[in-house]
Formats: C-alpha cells, sequence, structure tokens
C-alpha cells in the first residue's frame, strides 16, 4: 500500500493509463447519470440526409449510414461496457473467489469439487464459451453479461484456491485456531481478507479484458442489440462501410483499443507496486 | 504434589508418515515410513509453575508445543487440562475451552495477521470466546496493551509498524488478553536481538506473576530457558530424557546427553572456555530412530545394554529424574 | 608486536533505498592482525555483515556506496580502491569468507568434491602458476581438505551433494573450502549461528585448530557474545555503524567501559547468576536511515550528558589495549 503513490509517478505509462482510465470511468458515471441531454446529437435520431458524413467540425467523428452522429454514440456507449465489465469483474471476484477461498482452506470434498467444476469451465477458451454460453441464451446485453459471467468466475475461484492454500498454515492462523475461534470467524477474518485483496489487483487488470470480450460478443452480433450504441456493435455495423466511411468502425475501435489499454497499462502498475509475486503472470 | 497439576501430559505421542505411499504401492508390500516426532512424552505442570523445555532440532520440542494444544491431533496419549481431558473432548468443547490455554509464537512477522489493526489481533480471543460486547473488548485490549508496555494509539495501527520486540509485545498481549491459566511459549525470544529479549523475558516474568500463569517455556538457548524456568525438561529424539528442578538439574546434570548439552552452552566468560566437549556425530534421524537409549550411538559412556533396552526413569534427586543405563549399574 | 594484516579506516558506506538512505556504515576504524582472531558483535542493524562484505567487495554496488576517505588496507593495497578484477582474484587466495546458511554457498547441483577441487584450481590461477596441478593431487588436497576439519571417510563425503548432508557437515565442507585456499584472512559472517549448539561447539573448537595450523586470521562476526568468548582473541563492539570499544577479549568481559557494551553483558542470562533479574536495556537499535545525531546510543544510555547528544565521539584508547567511543572517558 505504502509504495503505490511513489511507485505510479515514476511509472508514467502506468500513471498515462490510470488518468485515461479514471476519465473513461467518469464520463460513464456522467453519461448514466445525466442521459443523452447533454450530448451533441441525440445518439438515436436518424437523419438520413446527414448519412455517411465525414469527420467535420459539426460532426467531430463523422456519421453513420443511418445519419446518427457517431461522436454522441461513442459518448453515450461508454457506460455500456463499463457497466458490464464491473459487473462481471465484482461478482466474479465475490463469488468465485469466496468459493475458491473455502475450497483452499477447507479442502478435502469441497476442494476436489470446485476444482473439478473450475477444470470443466477452463478447459474452453473464454470467448468461444462465451459465445456458447451467449448462443445458448440468446442475444441481448444482459444475457451477454450472463454468459461472460459463467466463463469468468472460474479463474478467481482458482487464484483465490491458491491464494488460501499458501496462507492456511501460517502462523497467524494458527494463532487463530489457538484462539478458539470458529472456522467460519476464521474464514470471514483472516482467509477471506488475505486471499480477495490481492485479487483486486488482478481484478483491475481484468476489467479491461471483459470489457474486449463483451465488445467482441457485441460485434458479432450476440451481446448489444441496435439501436444501442455499444462500442462492439457500432464496429459491426460499419464493417460494410469500411472502404468508404472507415469513421464509422474504426473510430469506436479506436475507443475500445484506448480504454482497453489505459486500464491494462494501469493494472501493470499497480501489480508491480502491490505484489511482486504476481509479476511473473 | 499439593494440588493438582494445571496440566498433565501422559505419554504423548506424535507420528507422521512420510514418504508420500500411494495405496497401489502398499499393496505391493511398501510400507509407510514413519516420522517420530514425538515418542511418549510425559509431565506435569503445576500451579503458578514454569517447565522449560530445551533441545535441539529435531528432538521434537515444537511439535511437542502443538501436540501438547491439540493444535494438532497427537497420535496417542493423553493431555489433561485441570479437570478436562482434552484428547476425547467433543471438538466445539475443546474450541470454548482454549481462551484459557493459550501459545506464544516465535516469529513476530507470520504470527500476526498483516492486515488487521493491532486492536482488532489482541481482541481476536475475545471474539473466540464470543464477547460480543464492544465496549468491554475495547477496554480489555486497551488495558492488555497497557500492561504489555505498548502505547494506546497502537491500537488502530498496522503490525508492520511496529519493531521485532513491540510485536512480540501484541502477540503476548493476545494470548493473555482472555486471561488464561496455562501459557506455553514456543521460542518467544529467538528471533529478537539481545537487548530486545531482555525486556521481553522480563516482561513475561513480570505478567506470569501478576496473572499468576503456569507455563511451558520452550527453547533452543539454554540459557534463556533456565533463567525463565522453575523446572527443566531436557528432550532427545522425542523423548524427554533428563527432567528436574532447574538449579538441581545445572549442578547434577545426570544424563549425558545433558551434561554434553549444558558443557556446550558458550559461557560469556573467557576465563571459563572448556578444552573439550566429548560430543560427537550429529542428531539422529527421526525416521529411524537408534534403537534401545536413542543417544548411545553418540554417547561416550555407552555399554551394550544401551542399543539393546530402553533406559528408565531413575531417581537421582528429589523430583528429578534421568534415563540412563549408567545410573542403574 | 603482531604484524597488521587488514586496516580498516574511516569506512563509510551507504545504501540507496526507496525509504531514503541507510547509513549502514559510518566511519569504521579496525585493525586485525596476523594470527588472531578478532570478535566482531553487534545486534542486527548495527552494519556487522555489511562490514565484513565489504571488506572483499561483495555489497551489490548499486545500492552501496562506499564514501570518499575510507580505505581497506591488505597487504599495502587499498581494496577500497580496487577493480572488481582485482578484488577477484583476492577472493578465495588472500581472504576468503564464509556465511550462515552453507546452502546458500554451496552449489547443490555439484558434488562437495567438485566444489572444493574448484576452490584449489581457483588458487592455483590465481597465484599466477601456470600450469594446472593433475586432477590426482587435486584429488589428495580436496581430502587432505576434509581430513583437516575433521570430516571422518573423507573419500565418501567428497562424492556427496550438499543436501545429503547436515548443517553442521555443511558448515565443515564450507570450512574445508575457503581452508583449501589457504588464506591470510578469513571471515566468518554468523557461521554457527543456525547450528545446534554442540554442533556449534565443534566447529568453534575446529576453527581455533585450523587457525594455528594454517596460520589464518579470522574475522568472526556475531551478535553472540557467548560465542565472542569461546573463540575470539580480540573484541570489537559495533553500534548503529560505528565501532564503540575494542579491547582484548579477557578485558572487554571483565571490565566493559561503553555503556551500550555494559548494558549488553547485564542483559544476557548467565547460568551463573540465575536469581539476579538481568537487566535490560531500555529502547531499541536506532534507526539507520536516521541515526540520532551525536553519539547513537544517546537516548539509550542512563549516563547520558550534554555533549552527548550533539557531537560524536572519538574511537580513543584509554587503557592499553583497549579503546572506546564515549564522553565518560
Amino acid at each position: 500500500m505504502r509504495l503505490t503513490g511513489a511507485f505510479l509517478l515514476r511509472n508514467k505509462l502506468s500513471l498515462a493509463g490510470g488518468i485515461i482510465a479514471a476519465a473513461y470511468l467518469l464520463l460513464a458515471v456522467i453519461v448514466a447519470l445525466a442521459g443523452e441531454h447533454m450530448l451533441p446529437y441525440n445518439p438515436y435520431a436518424q437523419n438520413f440526409g446527414q448519412a455517411l458524413l465525414p469527420p467535420s467540425a459539426i460532426h467531430l467523428f463523422g456519421t453513420d449510414d443511418l445519419g446518427r452522429d457517431i461522436f454522441s454514440r461513442v459518448i453515450a456507449g461508454a457506460p455500456i461496457d463499463a457497466q458490464i465489465a464491473f459487473v462481471v469483474v465484482l461478482v466474479s471476484l465475490a463469488l468465485g473467489g469466496t468459493l475458491g477461498a473455502f475450497a483452499g482452506y477447507f479442502g478435502g470434498v469441497i476442494e476436489d469439487v470446485v476444482m473439478r467444476v473450475t477444470d470443466v469451465f477452463l478447459a474452453f477458451p473464454a470467448l468461444v464459451l462465451a459465445m456458447a454460453v451467449a448462443i445458448a441464451i440468446g442475444p441481448g446485453l444482459i444475457n451477454s453479461m450472463m454468459a461472460l459471467l459463467v466463463v469468468w468466475w472460474p479463474w478467481y475461484a482458482r487464484i483465490a484456491r491458491g491464494e488460501a492454500l499458501a496462507i492456511k498454515n501460517s502462523q497467524y492462523m494458527e494463532a487463530a485456531r489457538a484462539a478458539g475461534l470458529k472456522n467460519i470467524k476464521i474464514v470471514t477474518r483472516h482467509v477471506l481478507p488475505n486471499t480477495l485483496m490481492p485479487l483486486l489487483v488482478y481484478a483491475t487488470l481484468d476489467i479491461s479484458n471483459v470489457i474486449l470480450t463483451g465488445s467482441i460478443l457485441s460485434f458479432i452480433g450476440l451481446g448489444a442489440q441496435p439501436p444501442q450504441p455499444e462500442w462492439g456493435r457500432m464496429v459491426f455495423d460499419g464493417q460494410d462501410y469500411l472502404s468508404g466511411a472507415w469513421w464509422m468502425s474504426v473510430l469506436p475501435a479506436l475507443a475500445i483499443f484506448i480504454v482497453v489499454l489505459a486500464f491494462s497499462l494501469f493494472g501493470d502498475g499497480l501489480r508491480d507496486a502491490f505484489d511482486p509475486k504476481l509479476r511473473r503472470r | 504434589m499439593q494440588s493438582q497439576p494445571v496440566l498433565s501430559v501422559t505419554d504423548l505421542v506424535k507420528h507422521y508418515s512420510v514418504g508420500g505411499v500411494s495405496f497401489l504401492s502398499k499393496r505391493f508390500g511398501r510400507t509407510e515410513k514413519l516420522l517420530h516426532a514425538l515418542d511418549g512424552v510425559t509431565f506435569d505442570v503445576g500451579r503458578d509453575e514454569t517447565l522449560g523445555v530445551v533441545g535441539e532440532s529435531g528432538c521434537g520440542k515444537t511439535t511437542l508445543a502443538r501436540t501438547m494444544l491439540l493444535l494438532t491431533p497427537p497420535t496417542s496419549g493423553k493431555v489433561r487440562f485441570q479437570d478436562k481431558e482434552l484428547t476425547t473432548l467433543p471438538k466445539d468443547e475443546l474450541r470454548k475451552l482454549r481462551p484459557r490455554i493459550q501459545i506464544v509464537f516465535q516469529d513476530p512477522i507470520s504470527s500476526l495477521d498483516s492486515r488487521m489493526r493491532v486492536r482488532d489481533i489482541v481482541a481476536e480471543p475475545l471474539v473466540a470466546a464470543e464477547t460480543n460486547d464492544r465496549t468491554e473488548i475495547r477496554n480489555k485490549v486497551q488495558a492488555m496493551l497497557e500492561k504489555v508496555g505498548l502505547s494506546q494509539d497502537a491500537m488502530n495501527r498496522f503490525p508492520h509498524q511496529f519493531s521485532g520486540g513491540q510485536r512480540q509485545r501484541i502477540g503476548i498481549a493476545r494470548s493473555l488478553v482472555c486471561d488464561p491459566e496455562f501459557l506455553v511459549l514456543d521460542e518467544p525470544t529467538s528471533a529478537l536481538d539481545a537487548s530486545i529479549q531482555a525486556q521481553v523475558l522480563n516482561l513475561l516474568r513480570k505478567l506470569r506473576k501478576d496473572m499468576r500463569l503456569s507455563c511451558v517455556f520452550i527453547s533452543h538457548n539454554i540459557n534463556v530457558v533456565c533463567y525463565m524456568s522453575d523446572r527443566i525438561a531436557v528432550m532427545y529424539a522425542g523423548e524427554i530424557v533428563e527432567m528436574g528442578p532447574t538449579l538441581d538439574m545445572l549442578s547434577k546434570p545426570s544424563h549425558p546427553y545433558t551434561q554434553t548439552l549444558f558443557a556446550s552452552v558458550p559461557r560469556v566468560d573467557p576465563s571459563q572456555r572448556r578444552a573439550n566437549t566429548e560430543i560427537t556425530g550429529e542428531q539422529p534421524s527421526p525416521v529411524s530412530p537408534p534403537s534401545g537409549c536413542r543417544f548411545h550411538p553418540r554417547c561416550p559412556y555407552a555399554f551394550e545394554k544401551c542399543s539393546q533396552t530402553k533406559p528408565e526413569q531413575t531417581v537421582v534427586s528429589p523430583n528429578h529424574w534421568a534415563a540412563c543405563h549408567l545410573l542403574t549399574k | 608486536m603482531a604484524q597488521t594484516l587488514l586496516s580498516i579506516q574511516n569506512v563509510r558506506l551507504e545504501f540507496g533505498t526507496e525509504q531514503g538512505v541507510v547509513h549502514a556504515l559510518r566511519g569504521v576504524d579496525l585493525t586485525i592482525h596476523e594470527n588472531e582472531v578478532l570478535g566482531l558483535v553487534g545486534e542486527s542493524g548495527c552494519g556487522k555483515t555489511v562490514l565484513g562484505l565489504s571488506v572483499l567487495g561483495l555489497n551489490p554496488s548499486p545500492p552501496a556506496v562506499l564514501l570518499e576517505g575510507s580505505h581497506i588496507l591488505f597487504k599495502e593495497k587499498d581494496i577500497a580502491k580496487m577493480t572488481t578484477d582485482e578484488i577477484a582474484l583476492l577472493r578465495g587466495t588472500g581472504i576468503s569468507m564464509i556465511f550462515q546458511e552453507p546452502a546458500s554457498s554451496l552449489n547443490p547441483v555439484f558434488t562437495i568434491g567438485d566444489q572444493i577441487a574448484e576452490s584449489i584450481r581457483l588458487r592455483f590461477q590465481r597465484s599466477g602458476n601456470n600450469h594446472q596441478p593433475s586432477s590426482s593431487a587435486i584429488n589428495d588436497q580436496v581430502r587432505e581438505a576434509l581430513r583437516l576439519v575433521k570430516i571422518a571417510d573423507p573419500e565418501r563425503v567428497a562424492r556427496r551433494y550438499p543436501h545429503e548432508l547436515s548443517g553442521g557437515m555443511k558448515q565443515r565442507a564450507m570450512i574445508a573450502m575457503m581452508m583449501a585456499s589457504k588464506p591470510s584472512l578469513l571471515i566468518a559472517d554468523e557461521p554457527t549461528t543456525a547450528l545446534d549448539v554442540t554442533i556449534q561447539s565443534q566447529i568453534l573448537r575446529l576453527m581455533r585448530d585450523l587457525m594455528t595450523e594454517i596460520r589464518t586470521s579470522i574475522l568472526f562476526i556475531t551478535h553472540d557474545l557467548g560465542v565472542i568468548a569461546e573463540i575470539a582473541d580480540r573484541v570489537a563492539v559495533m553500534y548503529a555503524g560505528r565501532i564503540v570499544e575494542e579491547a582484548d577479549v579477557n578485558a572487554l568481559f571483565k571490565d566493559p567501559l561503553h555503556p551500550y557494551t555494559q548494558g549488553l553483558l547485564a542483559s544476557l542470562p548467565k547460568l551463573s547468576e540465575l536469581e539476579k533479574e538481568i537487566q535490560q536495556l531500555p529502547g531499541a537499535v536506532p534507526d539507520a536511515i536516521n541515526p540520532p545525531a551525536g553519539c547513537s546510543f544517546h537516548p539509550r544510555c542512563k549516563f547520558v550528558m550534554d555533549q552527548c547528544r550533539t557531537k560524536q565521539p572519538e574511537l580513543k584508547e584509554v587503557k592499553a589495549g583497549h579503546k572506546v567511543a564515549c564522553y565518560l572517558y
């Protein structure tokens, strides 16, 4: 904890990433709360007369095939991926992490069952599994969030179990047992804080992964549905116009790229500052 | 002697199986290897008394600390605390008894959860005893921190903000906050510098007198154990080879190992340099301990009987016995 | 008057760390003569290990910085000014070093015999001998080295790997490796701290015997005053990066002059005086990043005077062969 400030200040890329990530989140919150009133154009307003206009002073990112202002749509779409990413990561951390911590601490049957179940999930590449689930439950933003949750929790379970195993026999755990604490209390007082806190760092890095995967799901049509201005969906929509109106796909794609990169850089710096153990991953 | 001992350990045995012998290899005749960490240890600790346990690496004293408190289940043997037989108690009752039998650990760094504040660390036994009144908890923690010589603002700080000696005081505060009757100290000062060790030892002496504690003090440092204990038990290869009052043990060490051990301790006085110690060799393997008397391969006085029969406990002076065939010759 | 072997003059060394500059050595003056054991004693953080490493330039060089004006003179040459190559030549020939954990200095994938042989071959190379001795000659020397450290059955041990040996055996192997190069000076940093007390007394006796046989001087670094009393001819006491007292071993123990030395001796439990409560030194070792102004011991000293707080006392000879850095004298 102590080293963070000084360290990040020195690691400028990481700091830059952090600033951009923070700006993105701030934007997402503002848009989510204030609604579309503050945007230059209504992201849903179609205007065929203004279709496929290149970026200019009045349409910063140009317009799409339905005449909608892409800049407004990109801004409006900011909260979508952010919300999904946060929900997926937090729930995975909370549920998956706790499950893994229990598995690691209690061992025995619980551990075996949890580990074999996560084995099954982890056998599939994340995207493939997400796609499979999304296809099964149907398209839509909430459904894609479910699909991502299903895919994401096993990682946290696995890592949490490893952390729990590592601390299971430390002297302060022995001291807790020697004090007469009930097992459940030991888990809440010691195991969970010591396994989930280190996971927070991993989770920060992970947000960008979820954003990316979520965008991809939308890109292939399984996530956000029109007219939602989700960035991945927008890239998909602009595919047919790549040679002519490249701004339809490229600019939303750039937005995805910048946000994911920002979180990755920030997460890298955070990881290096907090936990040298994670550096090798 | 007069009253019932506070803690009574009888024939405590702890074996670990090593070698990871699988089910299949057992079928093919491979026998499991056993590590004889403790092989039948018996002693009593009376009220207000401190029993010191001394021995070198591999003698089993650390296993004794854990097994005596049933933090590790013994392979066999009995442990009686006041009027309760701990080995047969149901798990929940044993757990409820724990605030009365506490332990101070060796490592000031890893024995405290670095993510918890001092006040939560010290309050742990109170939480375990299901004390729910937060004011009561806070008061007891405050009182205990004062008793161990830490300032009140220590309550809200984290372990890493303290020195090794202070962390050990926190550990001591934790073990004493529930006013236990019995305390096991497992190398409590071994990780501390000499000048800090003196502070902690004197603190322990004061606390045990004020709180009327019965203790078992385990250490490899013979000077420290003798300073802190009324009686001493010398351990070798999982067994106690000699036990008696401290001064008696020092003036009349009767077991050859005890004699060697005491003679090997460097004296803080260059005029007392010893020319020669008779000892040779190393600690025996705990997986295959020597037959008969376990010390016989290294004993300068060993004779035929020593490798064949285990020696009996022979009384040397009141309350002082040693297990050696030389004494029954 | 014995010949000077190593002369450490005004050595100052700093480490840059994230928390600030650590002043590890703050002007150390020390002399080691031929054929003597100089004990360097102090608690953790006093800089004794750093000093030992400095003699061979083994402190990792960023972040360690040896400050201007530091001199380490060995056989007329200043080690502080040598290049790494020149120092490498010294290591293993003129000066050798053994550490607390022999396991970390022994390569786990080579046999003991191989490692001793390497040390012998290096010595030949560095002494400018162009032709290598034959492998049978080397094997003889390896066996001889192992016999010197009283290892029974040197043939068998030479074929063993480090993990197959016990702690005491590993330390003997280390000593054999170092002695194979017949150094004029052996720096031993806590060589017996990790060993059982019975093994420790064997190793200490061995080191004394070897010293007389090969005519090596030893700089023996430890925190254990008992060990110092056992093995040293002269003693230097270190505190917060400086030498505070230096004397013949008998003089130091019988008549310690510096309040820190007195406090340290009084804080040790002694088998001969168990009834007395040990005197504890208040406070703790000073922060190496912000050492106290003036005499670094002044916050803990019961004789503190005004000048102690402002100006650091010099190390002066106040009795024959007995130096102390304190305004009391």
